[in-house]
C-alpha cells in the first residue's frame, strides 16, 4: 500500500501533540519549564490582592506577604474511579507564623494544591485542599474556616523548609474520607494557592510539577 | 358653535364591584411576576458568573455569599415598598379601565329606569370622547323615539 506523503507529513507534525500526560499514564501533567506556562495553562483567581507567582529553575514559586490569589486550571474528563491519583512535588520556602493550635484562626499556607468539584448550584461546589502544615499531623482533615464545602487535608507535616517532597494522593479516597460520600460530579479544576492574607506575614512555596489523574 | 364638552372628575379610586378587582389583580400579577422572574434570573446569573470567577468554594463563601446576603437583606426591605407602589399604581390603572365601564353601567341603568335626560360623560383622561358622543346620539334618538312614540 502506498502512503500519501502529505498524510505522512501531517502524522509526523501531530506526533509531538500526543501529550506527555498520555504517555506518563496521567490524564494531565503540569510542569513549569518557563514563565509562559503561567499564561497558557493557568488562570489567576484573585481573592485578596495578588500573590506573586513566577517560574525559576524549572519550578513554580509563589510568594506573598498579605495577599491571596490562586492559579487555576480546568481539567476535563477526570474519572476518579479509574484515575484517582494526584501527584506533585513541592517545598516550603517560608511558613507564615501560625497560631500554633488547631483553632483555625489562620488559614495561611505556603502552598496548597486544590481540587475543585463544581456543582450545578454553585453553593454546593466542593473542594479538597492539600496543605503542608508545620504542626498538624499528616492526614488531618479540617473544615475551611468559611465553609464545610472545602476540606483541608494535611498532605505533609513538619516545619522543615527548602526540602522537596513528593506526594501521591488518592483523591477519591480522600474525598470520601473528608465528605463521607463519593463525589457527585467529576473534578473540574486543579488549583495552586499561596496565601498570607490572614496573618499578613510572608508565605512562600514552590511546586515542581503537578500530575493529575494517574491510575491507582 | 361647538358643544362644550363636559367631563366628570375622579372622586373614588376604588369602585364597588368585581371589575376593578379583576383588573387590579391582573395588573399586579403582570407587573410583579415578570419583575420577580427577571430579578431572580439576573440575581442568579450574576451570582453564578461571580462564583465561576471565584471558582474555589472558600472564596465563594468568603467573598460572594456575604454580598448575596447583603443584597437579600436590601431586597427584603425594598421589595415590600416596591409592592406597595405597584399596588397603588395598579389601583390607578385599574380604575382607568374599570371606571368608564362602571360609569356606563350606572348611566344605562338610569336610562332603562326611565330617566331619558341622562347623557354619558367620561373623565377627560379616559379619552373616550368618541364613544360618549356616539352613545349620547343613540340616547338622543332613543329619547326622540320615546316621545314620538
Amino acid at each position: 500500500m502506498k502512503t500519501h506523503p502529505g498524510l505522512l507529513f501531517i502524522v509526523i507534525c501531530l506526533l509531538p501533540l500526543i501529550s506527555i500526560a498520555t504517555l506518563s499514564g496521567y490524564i494531565r501533567t503540569y510542569s513549569f519549564p518557563s514563565e509562559s506556562v503561567l499564561k497558557t495553562e493557568w488562570k489567576e483567581k484573585i481573592f485578596n490582592g495578588k500573590t506573586e507567582y513566577g517560574v525559576k529553575e524549572g519550578f513554580l514559586f509563589g510568594r506573598t506577604k498579605e495577599n491571596s490569589s490562586a492559579l487555576y486550571s480546568e481539567v476535563a474528563n477526570w474519572d476518579l474511579t479509574k484515575n484517582p491519583i494526584l501527584s506533585w512535588e513541592w517545598r516550603v520556602e517560608k511558613f507564615p507564623p501560625r497560631q500554633g493550635d488547631l483553632s483555625r484562626q489562620s488559614e495561611d499556607y505556603p502552598m496548597r494544591v486544590i481540587i475543585v468539584f463544581p456543582a450545578r448550584i454553585f453553593l454546593n461546589s466542593k473542594a479538597i485542599a492539600y496543605a503542608w502544615d508545620p504542626k498538624a499531623p499528616k492526614d488531618t482533615i479540617y473544615n475551611s474556616a468559611v465553609t464545610k464545602n472545602m476540606k483541608i487535608i494535611v498532605a505533609e507535616s513538619g516545619a522543615e523548609t527548602m526540602t522537596w517532597k513528593t506526594e501521591n494522593r488518592n483523591v477519591l479516597q480522600d474525598y470520601v474520607r473528608a465528605f463521607g460520600e463519593k463525589p457527585a460530579r467529576l473534578p473540574g479544576a486543579v488549583g495552586i494557592l499561596v496565601d498570607a492574607d490572614d496573618e499578613k506575614q510572608w508565605s512562600e512555596g514552590n511546586v515542581r510539577y503537578v500530575n493529575v489523574g494517574g491510575p491507582s | 358653535m361647538e358643544e362644550q364638552k363636559q367631563y366628570i372628575v375622579r372622586k373614588k379610586y376604588f369602585i364597588r364591584g368585581d371589575i376593578q378587582r379583576r383588573y387590579l389583580f391582573m395588573i399586579i400579577i403582570s407587573a410583579i411576576v415578570p419583575a420577580f422572574l427577571v430579578a431572580a434570573c439576573l440575581y442568579y446569573l450574576m451570582a453564578e458568573m461571580m462564583a465561576q470567577e471565584l471558582a474555589f468554594p472558600d472564596a465563594i463563601y468568603a467573598h460572594l455569599v456575604p454580598v448575596l446576603k447583603k443584597i437579600g437583606y436590601i431586597m427584603l426591605i425594598g421589595l415590600p415598598i416596591v409592592f406597595v407602589f405597584i399596588f397603588f399604581w395598579g389601583v390607578i390603572i385599574s380604575h382607568r379601565f374599570a371606571g368608564p365601564i362602571h360609569r356606563l353601567e350606572e348611566d344605562l341603568t338610569k336610562v332603562l329606569g326611565g330617566d331619558l335626560s341622562i347623557r354619558v360623560k367620561f373623565r377627560k383622561r379616559d379619552r373616550l370622547d368618541n364613544l360618549s358622543q356616539l352613545l349620547n346620539k343613540l340616547l338622543d334618538e332613543f329619547a326622540r323615539g320615546k316621545k314620538g312614540g
